[in-house]
């Protein structure tokens, strides 16, 4: 570790805080009586979903990290750590998160990983932690790897990683409508989230934004949250279950049924692996593309807004 | 290691005592059986247009099951916490089995769906149903 970076182990200090966050937030939901539905089975799986993914990738850890050291080793310039290293850094970090989401998103292997996250029907500060269990096994860490050959030193881009996944925890409410308008313009809030976890056909793969909004308005996938079109949340075809194990895996099973169906070639068992979420070779089901377009064959007024296609 | 399993062994007892904080201040209120209501509203939200025939409730009334139209198309919708999952199938991808004194199991191809059982009335329906869209799949 750089010799004046503070040693602090961001995700020890947030465990405890998160569960105070959450307990005011189930408080303020009664108190006010607005802002958010809380239920029991959900927020347990939540949670547990949580704290199962913080030890598994916690022990794996190790992994990635040698992986960092060996590219930082790589690096033909060390960058030193101090403050403005440190912003760029922690910018840099966000816009790979913005590019590994829209993998999670966009190819069905990311999906499986990620798709847990999405799993509740609900959207409170409980949903925040209801993470993957196999965030390794997805690959998505290769697209950090050009920070450490960058220079930056494998504990900064670390800490960068931690702020960046504590400063997610905050947004997933309801209980906040909107911040500033300046706010909502640059930063990630809770608004411009509700769009990412709803599956209204005009809010699929939208809003991947980790802490910065503007990624999703410089990269054309930024839908604003309508008055007119509460978000519902949840997946396209919600779980029917509570069960982690099968929240963890469900995905996972699902790929390997497709791709050991018979008769199909070998391109076409490869696709049930990285294309889309929804792709399949026999048009029995849908993509979020196709469900778009569906829903703009039921409400053509609807085209070209913003999440629709013309 | 032994920190992460701290970590988790912490996390369950938070789990538990959040739980029974949440069930006190925001008990689930949506606990009844199945009505049409739910159901139609349910098929709404996923923008299935076809009305829903007569429901058929599972014996713990947590799941129902209809006809869409005249089908062979079926709605499945079931009640996850306080909200619902809904499925569309065709009854042929219904798989069912005799469990004993009128029950029918009945389990679908979805690894997020426990199956589950009818009885009495919705048990006879079902078979119909079964026979009927069978005989006209082989027809
Ligand atoms: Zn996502
Ligand atoms: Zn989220």
């Amino acid at each position: 570790m750089p010799e004046n970076l503070p040693d602090i182990d961001v995700s020890s200090l947030a465990g405890p805080a998160y569960v105070i966050l959450i307990l005011i937030e189930i408080i303020a939901i009664k108190w006010r009586g607005r802002g958010g539905i809380y239920e029991a089975k959900d927020a347990a799986t939540s949670i547990f979903m949580g704290a199962g993914s913080a030890v598994i990738n916690g022990a794996l850890g190790f992994i990635t990290l040698a992986i960092f050291i060996f590219a930082y080793q790589m690096a033909p310039v060390k960058i030193p750590f101090n403050v403005w290293t440190f912003a760029a850094c922690f910018v840099l970090w966000d816009l790979c998160y913005y590019w590994v989401h829209r993998y999670y998103h966009r190819s069905r292997w990311g999906w499986a990983a990620h798709v847990v996250h999405h799993s509740s029907q609900h959207y409170n500060l409980s949903t925040a932690l209801r993470q993957s269990w196999t965030t390794m096994w997805s690959g998505a860490f290769v697209v950090y790897i050009p920070l450490a050959l960058m220079g930056f030193h494998p504990a900064v881009i670390a800490l960068c990683g931690g702020l960046n996944l504590i400063y997610q925890f905050w947004f997933h409410t309801e209980f906040i409508d909107k911040c500033p308008k300046w706010f909502e313009a640059i930063m990630n809030t809770p608004s411009h989230h509700r769009v990412h976890h709803a599956n209204n056909p005009r809010y699929l793969d939208s809003n991947y934004a980790g802490v910065f909004i503007v990624w999703d308005k410089m990269f054309g996938s930024f839908v604003p949250e309508l008055k007119s079109d509460p978000p519902r949340y949840g997946l396209v075809v919600d779980l029917g279950t509570f069960n982690p194990l099968r929240v963890f895996s469900h995905e996972y099973v699902g790929i390997f049924k497709d791709i050991t169906k018979p008769g199909l070639t070998l391109g076409q068992r490869w696709r049930y692996i990285y294309k889309p979420p929804g792709w399949c070779h026999d048009g029995s089901r849908l993509s979020s593309s196709q469900i778009k377009a569906n829903y703009l064959d039921k409400h053509p007024d609807g085209a070209g807004n913003p999440g629709l296609p013309d | 290691m032994e920190t992460l399993l701290y970590l988790f062994a912490s996390s369950v007892i938070a789990i538990a005592l959040l739980a029974l904080l949440i069930n006190w201040l925001h008990p689930n209120t949506h606990q009844g059986p199945i009505t049409i209501e739910t159901f139609k509203a349910a098929l709404l939200d996923h923008d299935q247009q076809q009305a829903p025939g007569t429901l058929c409730l599972s014996t713990d009334a947590q799941q129902s099951l209809a006809l869409l139209g005249k089908g062979p198309k079926l709605a499945i919708v079931r009640r996850v916490g306080d909200r619902v999952a809904l499925r569309v199938l065709s009854i042929t991808e219904l798989t069912t089995r005799q469990a004993g004194s009128g029950q029918t199991k009945v389990s679908i191809h979805d690894f997020t769906w426990p199956s589950f059982q009818v009885e009495g009335k919705s048990a006879e329906q079902l078979a119909k149903w079964q026979t009927k869209f069978k005989e006209a799949s082989h027809a």
